[in-house]
């Protein structure tokens, strides 16, 4: 694989250098640094976020994150934490932690208009399965097993398959390694993975990859490094092999500066992405998020040109009282950056709740604005239901 | 790309201006007392917003849609309490509207129309937190522009005064700066969106 000198990387590698000087991205909800929980690590197995809940994460899910409407007011933070296993107060042996996972959306578009469709999405279906080889969890084996509906995974529909699977080693406090299958790093790990710095760049949620994470992680800045070959359940032409670097420093408390690039190519595709990142907690539970990147995009398979294109993003989560949030994503993409037309605007609010233990609801609408080079465009509009099931 | 780059120049901000920010982050903006305080207030913001592209050809007028774009510049005076506040801000612009194309009876589509505003904005907000307020801005405002024409279709967008509700959210980012998002509609009834930085002083 070669990668061309072009003004892309000349930018890309300066951009990186002053920041990774200082630098680094990560964390568990990335929006949780409102909680002050600005690690990833803190909360899942997976130092980037993603995938299985820890002990520690669950309990913390249960005693800050959701509403306690079900607990009497007697009932102590510590007690309600300790219920909050996989079976509830009874722990599974050391070795072994289950988790069971349900993202399930319902989608109206063009709300109150006679084209309005109307569908029920199961996203996502998964089991964890994870192991440890020691009390001390410097080696786990994390497992998810997927199943997917009518949503294709790689061509396939109504089947079983596996998610990511990965060793993880802990070499110290500030080194981990991955091995296996597992998300790419890069940027701000949203939850949406219709986000346009998701699946739109590669990072979508089937696109998991076979390769190895190094990360070494500070109290005030991490960084990680992650070469990837591509998702076993693809074709060899389609796997995009590469590499990505990402990293964040914490310039103070509740506020990290991130950097990310990301290079890899199959034999149909090529891309290059570099972004830059925010995360800022504010009052207590509240947090605000941005990113914004460049993606740079070579059909191989018709020999095109290189198309750079751009995209940002600010996500921003209020706590209205405990377990419930205002949410509001405003994004921006454009494939083309050369191109007058073909900017695509979205602003997604809502609200983000976790009225009970384990349970997430969300009920957003969202507003469409595609920019048209000498022509009007009129406003697309969807309305949004998720329930989220962390079991 | 204009959200991008004001995106952008958050992010860049933040970079410099966080450290020496750092240690005042936890200071309050509004006023411990119940007397009003007084503020200026420098934003610079995207406005985005739609109105209806009215095309007449002969006695038929067909209904399409026009899109706004501008860079706002605003100066606000801040008065605020405790737990509330309001602004009144003056503010000017410039950008451009694309507008036509959907209307298969007449073949009109325009784009980059030159566009200049001028302004006024009240609003009112109350204090979610000591470092996000969340409220109601009324942007009214005059706006200069002019469809070119077509032999025999007279254009029309909207009136040259214009009014638009905006539910906003202001998040205090570092001790002087905010940034602004908000989402409402214009008096036709189509969307207007606006984003950017505020910077108090």
């Amino acid at each position: 694989m070669q990668y061309k000198k072009n003004p892309f990387y000349v930018f890309a590698a300066a951009l990186a250098g002053v920041f990774f000087l200082q630098t680094p991205a990560v964390q568990a909800y990335p929006e949780f640094i409102g909680y002050a929980y600005s690690s990833c690590i803190t909360c899942h197995y997976n130092g980037h976020g993603g995938g299985a809940l820890s002990d520690y994460g669950r309990a913390l899910f249960a005693t800050e994150i959701s509403a306690r409407h079900i607990f009497p007011k007697s009932m102590e933070e510590e007690e309600i934490g300790a219920g909050s296993g996989f079976f509830g107060s009874k722990q599974p042996p050391w070795w072994f932690r289950p988790g069971l996972k349900y993202r399930g959306l319902w989608l109206q578009t063009s709300p109150g208009s006679k084209q309005a469709t109307e569908r029920f999405i199961n996203m996502q279906n998964d089991i964890n399965l994870n192991f440890f080889f020691d009390k001390r969890q410097n080696f786990t084996w994390v497992n998810t097993v997927s199943y997917t509906g009518l949503e294709p995974y790689y061509g396939k529909t109504n089947t079983w398959f596996m998610r990511e699977y990965y060793l993880r080693y802990k070499y110290s406090n500030n080194f981990w390694v991955y091995l296996g299958q597992l998300d790419k790093v890069f940027g701000i790990r949203l939850v949406d993975h219709s986000s346009v710095n998701r699946k739109a760049i590669t990072l979508g949620q089937y696109d998991q990859s076979q390769g190895a994470v190094l990360h070494w992680t500070y109290p005030n800045w991490d960084i990680a490094a992650n070469a990837f070959f591509g998702n076993a359940a693809q074709e060899d032409p389609e796997k995009q092999i590469g590499y990505s670097l990402s990293g964040e420093y914490q310039v103070f408390e509740k506020f990290k500066i991130g950097a990310s690039a990301l290079s890899s190519q199959s034999d149909l595709e090529k891309w290059n992405l570099f972004a830059l990142s925010a995360r800022m907690g504010l009052s207590k539970g509240a947090a605000v998020l941005a990113e914004v990147g460049l993606r740079e995009k070579t059909n191989l398979a018709t020999k095109g040109d290189a198309q750079m294109g751009g995209y940002a993003l600010t996500h921003a989560i209020i706590p209205v009282a405990r377990g419930y949030n205002i949410l509001t994503t405003l994004e921006t993409s454009k494939t083309e950056l050369k191109d007058p037309a073909g900017e695509v605007m979205k602003w997604s609010f809502g609200t983000m709740m976790f009225p009970l233990p384990r349970t997430e609801i969300r009920l957003m609408a969202t507003n469409v604005k595609s920019i048209a080079e000498a022509s009007g465009t009129y406003d697309a509009w969807a309305l949004q239901g998720q329930i989220h099931v962390s079991y | 790309m204009k959200h991008a780059i004001l995106i952008g120049m958050f992010l860049l901000s933040a970079a410099g201006a966080g450290a020496q920010d750092s240690a005042a982050t936890s200071t309050t903006t509004a006023s411990s007392s119940n007397e009003f305080k007084k503020q200026w207030i420098f934003s610079a913001s995207t406005m985005i917003w739609n109105e209806k592209l009215e095309l007449q050809q002969g006695v038929d007028i067909f209904e399409d849609v026009a899109n706004f774009g501008a860079v706002i510049f605003m100066i606000n005076r801040e008065f605020n309490s405790e737990n509330w506040g309001v602004h009144i801000g003056l503010f000017t612009g410039m950008g451009k509207v694309n507008g036509g194309g959907n209307t298969p009876a007449i073949d009109y589509s325009e784009g980059n129309v030159p566009l200049t505003l001028i302004g006024f904005t009240p609003r009112i907000y109350y204090n979610l937190s000591d470092r996000i307020n969340i409220g109601a801005s009324a942007f009214n405002f005059i706006k200069s522009m002019s469809w070119p024409e077509k032999t025999g279709v007279r254009v029309s967008s909207g009136r040259n005064f214009n009014s638009a509700l905006a539910l906003d959210i202001h998040y205090k980012i570092f001790e002087n700066w905010e940034l602004n998002q908000g989402l409402g509609g214009v008096a036709e009834g189509n969307t207007l969106w606006h984003i950017g930085v505020n910077y108090r002083f």
